[in-house]
């Protein structure tokens, strides 16, 4: 029975231990397998996912050719030809996408394309879940190790990033691993200590926001090295061990950056100052902000901390908030001098979690960046927010079997029950928001209505809807569906094709300009500065449907030209009544669309791609 | 031990608050009665496009509703909006933060109808409005016509403009274009080359003078700061009254044509750009008839006229 006696009863135990990580971690992997389906695909899927399938392509032919003693993939073409979709950000998540793409797609056929290479990016976020655990539990006790994951597992937007063909949950499962390996390295085996400087190197080659852990990691090896002067033997680390771990980190994160990173095998120099170059003036990208549009200027400082304010269940946000400040004491001077009362693991860890937190959004919040896309750049904070959430929840239950007169049997039930109590509000606001996870708002927001209404974004990635999928494949009335999108065409386009490649999305709908387009899909992104003309015009036009979230519309189905079913009716009559025994073959398709180019006097294929960018953004002119 | 209180008290009433509102059920929309009691009082008060703002801005049931206005869903994102002289406001359920109008306008209608709060907001210089070019544009003639006096006409009217028929950014109408760092709602005239684009609008009310501003775009200053110029021409009854060029340097500029001579009259009032090469000349303006008296009653946009003699409520809370 769970105890609310802290590291006493079952949870003392290695086998509670183990199965409670098994339940955790394994029911985290089955959900996040059983759920693909209804995360909706996003702009960075249609990107990422080739790019990692050609970069595990690489992989595989270079290693395979190298052990046959063939080092002819070592090639500038070679690699130009190998990276040729991106190559703007380093390839460890790429190539974790395209390693599962190989096997559970080319070998095992068990998913497609998609499926496979998104399986990647959930063995991230398991491998966090399983870290997020076992700190928990190690470091803190059994309590913190359980409510840490299981929040972890209920943020709905980390839930649905972690089905992302893109870098932001691996940047968060790579970053996490230092401070992990950094933990498991005070006193473990040596391995860990290479393992921190590998660790280093592998979320260096994941993404930009890696490196940034180099602070933490040398505020805590001099806070041991303080701590070392105290108390000497008895200190948690050596301040031997601390320099092995700035040697390691020190000679090994750049090789191993190198080596995972083949763009850089070749002009290494140049195309390093060339990633360094792209991320310093990355472009700006579009944000609805409390009402107002941000692009260039970026949005203010403070725009990660209201989203992550609105975004993250209002209970575990107030225990993640409670944590850091409980954490920030261990700040004071006086404390620091003498380290009164011996060593804290507890203390000292929270405090190493709540520094890192504070450095995940705040590298994304101060500089002057873009800042974008809800909560998905600082998603390496909430690992650490969860934990710290963890640490403040532990502390009430202290609090509460102090202030208490509980019996022995309420003692028993207080820990399941207080769990229950603070995560059933995550749980219920996640259930009410899904599938559509980067809808969600917390309490505290009013949920997804109140955030919209506040001005904050209710959708944003340019992200597919399983709700979109279901009503075209409902419309059996329909033949040769010709869509366009608004306003933002351009990626919906590329993105809503890959459901017709798994054979998800019936074959027969296509995109177009609005002007030869049957059926208009406006989803209600107000960052867009030209949404308010869209709707203006569109919603003069039949609406056929409308998805909507909690009350908030995302998405409308315009008919353009409702006036083809009465031709269409029409012209069925016509031929029922020219038939009379004989078999009247309809135009083929192609024949009717040459000759709709002959009478408009354009050219179609090149006229379509324009006109369809074109109607993404502000008018372009030569 | 007091301390120890703090955490499971505050936790707890982070619990229950957090249940009472992640349980709230989803609202029913605005009844179709309330709405139309809301378009009869517009009917007979309101200008055509003058623009509707509605909160909150999830009301969904507000999108087929006042079809000759211009509706905003919640606080507008385009600055341009805060430039017009009246203002609407219907609030459903008492939300919606509406302080964003008390900087530009003032409040003189309110009304509860039903389930919404009506209300109008109207800028000091109102009265002394007399035709606004930018309301009016779905009104416009537009054409080309080059100096073989060869004319094509932008017949075509989509998403809110007239599109010219050679290239589909050749075009007129309501835009929302970043000038000087903030997104303005603006008419869009971007020339074409060889062509001189031209806007006419017939039959309008003619006062003191003529207002405006105009800017180029700031991703055309940005992509090809010497880029061509655009010359933007006014005239009035085929008579040039305002000759003006654009200058590669971001933000508005203010013109004013004192149109006396033809106070009191209907005229024609045409604006044509023109520009020796076309790349990335992203312009556009906006400008109304004005008059200088005060308190002189404002000729309303097209749509509304036949409510011209209506007797106006004003009923400041």
């Amino acid at each position: 029975m769970l105890s609310f006696n802290h590291g006493k009863g079952f949870l003392a135990s290695r086998l509670g231990y183990l199965l409670m990580g098994l339940l955790i971690v394994g029911g985290h992997l089955a959900i996040l397998l059983a759920t693909v389906d209804d995360m909706g695909l996003t702009d960075d899927d249609d990107f990422y996912v080739p790019a990692g399938v050609e970069q595990a392509d690489y992989f595989a032919k270079m290693v395979t050719q190298a052990f046959k003693g063939d080092f002819s993939y070592i090639d500038h073409k070679k690699i130009a030809n190998s990276f040729r979709i991106e190559h703007r950000h380093p390839g460890v998540a790429k190539s974790m996408m395209g390693l599962t793409y190989l096997i559970f797609n080319r070998i095992l056929g068990w998913y497609d394309k998609m499926d496979a290479a998104r399986i990647g990016i959930m063995l991230f976020a398991v491998w966090i879940v399983y870290m997020i655990f076992r700190m928990g539990w190690e470091i803190f006790g059994p309590r913190v190790g359980i409510f840490a994951s299981l929040a972890f597992i209920l943020l709905p937007r980390s839930f649905f990033h972690s089905h992302v063909g893109t870098l932001d949950i691996a940047v968060t499962a790579t970053y996490l691993s230092i401070i992990y390996f950094c933990w498991r390295s005070q006193r473990g085996h040596w391995v860990y200590v290479v393992l921190t400087g590998v660790m280093y190197g592998v979320a260096m080659a994941t993404k930009l926001n890696a490196p940034f852990a180099i602070l933490p990691m040398v505020l805590f090896w001099a806070y041991r090295w303080r701590q070392v002067s105290l108390f000497g033997e008895s200190a948690p680390m050596t301040r031997k061990r601390i320099l092995w771990l700035v040697l390691s980190v020190g000679t090994l994160s750049l090789p191993v950056f190198f080596i995972l990173w083949p763009w850089l095998w070749v002009d290494t120099v140049d195309r390093f100052m060339e990633y360094v170059r792209f991320h310093m003036h990355h472009y700006g990208i579009l944000l609805l902000y409390l009402g107002d549009i941000y692009n260039d200027p970026f949005a203010p400082w403070h725009a990660p901390f209201v989203y992550t304010g609105v975004a993250t269940p209002f209970v575990t946000l107030l225990l993640g908030v409670s944590g850091f400040i409980i954490a920030l004491r261990s700040l004071d001077p006086r404390y620091l001098r003498r380290f009164p009362g011996g060593v804290d693991e507890r203390r000292d860890f929270a405090l190493l979690f709540a520094v890192n937190a504070f450095i995940c959004i705040g590298i994304v919040a101060f500089p002057n960046n873009p800042k974008y896309g809800g909560v998905k750049l600082w998603q390496p904070m909430f690992p650490f927010l969860v934990l710290l959430g963890g640490y403040a929840f532990d502390i009430m239950l202290n609090h509460l079997s102090d202030i208490a007169k509980f019996g022995e049997r309420a003692k028993k039930i207080a820990f399941p029950a207080a769990l229950v109590l603070c995560l059933a509000p995550a749980f219920i606001g996640m259930m009410r928001n899904y599938p559509d996870l980067l809808t969600y708002f917390n309490e505290l927001a009013g949920g997804t209505r109140g955030a919209t209404e506040m001005g904050m974004e209710r959708q944003y990635y340019d992200q597919c809807y399983k709700s979109y999928i279901e009503f075209w494949n409902r419309q059996e009335q329909w033949k040769d569906i010709v869509v366009s999108y608004e306003p933002n065409q351009h990626e919906y386009q590329r993105t809503y094709p890959w459901y017709q490649r798994m054979n998800k999305l019936r074959k027969d709908v296509r995109f177009s300009t609005p002007d030869r387009s049957r059926f208009m899909i406006l989803t209600h992104e107000r960052r867009w500065p030209r949404y308010p003309d869209i709707l203006q015009e569109y919603r003069n036009y039949k609406e056929v449907y409308t998805h909507k979230m909690l009350g908030v519309p995302l998405y409308t189905v315009y008919d353009l030209k409702p006036e083809e079913d009465k031709k269409r009716r029409h012209g069925a009559r016509h031929t029922e009544a020219g038939r009379s025994g004989s078999v009247v073959q309809p135009l083929r398709k192609q024949q009717l669309f040459r000759n709709s180019i002959k009478d408009k006097k354009i050219k179609p294929k090149k006229d379509a791609v324009e006109g369809g960018e074109n109607k993404t953004s502000e008018p372009v002119s030569p | 031990m007091k301390y120890k209180y703090i955490l499971p008290v505050i936790v707890a009433a982070a619990v229950i608050f957090a249940f009472v509102r992640v349980l709230q059920p989803v609202p029913e929309p605005v009844s179709a009665e309330t709405w139309d009691a809301v378009e009869k009082i517009m009917a007979s008060e309101a200008w055509a496009s003058e623009p509707v703002i509605v909160h909150p801005v999830w009301e969904h049931s507000a999108f087929q509703r006042f079809k000759n206005h211009t509706l905003s869903m919640g606080k507008p994102t385009s600055q341009g909006v805060y430039a017009y002289p009246r203002v609407w406001m219907v609030i459903a359920r008492g939300a919606g933060n509406t302080s964003y109008l008390k900087k530009t306008h003032k409040l003189t209608f309110d009304r509860q109808v039903g389930e919404v709060r009506l209300q109008r907001w109207e800028k000091p210089e109102v009265k002394n409005l007399v035709y606004d070019f930018f309301s009016n544009v779905r009104q416009a003639k537009v054409r080309l016509f080059d100096n073989k006096d060869k004319v094509r006409a932008c017949n075509s009217y989509r998403n809110l403009h007239w599109v010219c028929p050679i290239r589909d950014w050749n075009k007129v109408g309501q835009s929302t274009v970043q000038v000087a760092g903030e997104w303005q709602s603006a008419i869009w005239q971007h020339p074409l080359a060889k062509w001189t684009t031209e806007a006419r609008f017939d039959d309008v009310p003619m006062d003191d003078f003529i207002k405006g501003q105009y800017a180029l775009a700031d991703a055309a200053i940005e992509k090809l700061p010497k880029g061509s110029k655009v010359s933007f021409r006014v005239l009035i009854n085929d008579k040039v009254v305002g000759d003006f060029s654009s200058v590669n340097k971001k933000g508005w500029k203010d013109f004013r044509i004192d149109t006396s001579e033809y106070k009191g009259s209907r005229a024609t009032v045409l604006f044509q750009t023109a520009t020796a090469r076309d790349a990335m000349r992203h312009f556009c303006w906006r400008a109304s008839v004005m008059s200088d008296e005060k308190g002189a009653v404002a000729a309303k946009p097209e749509q509304a006229e036949e409510n011209r003699d209506a007797p106006t409520e004003q009923e400041a809370r």
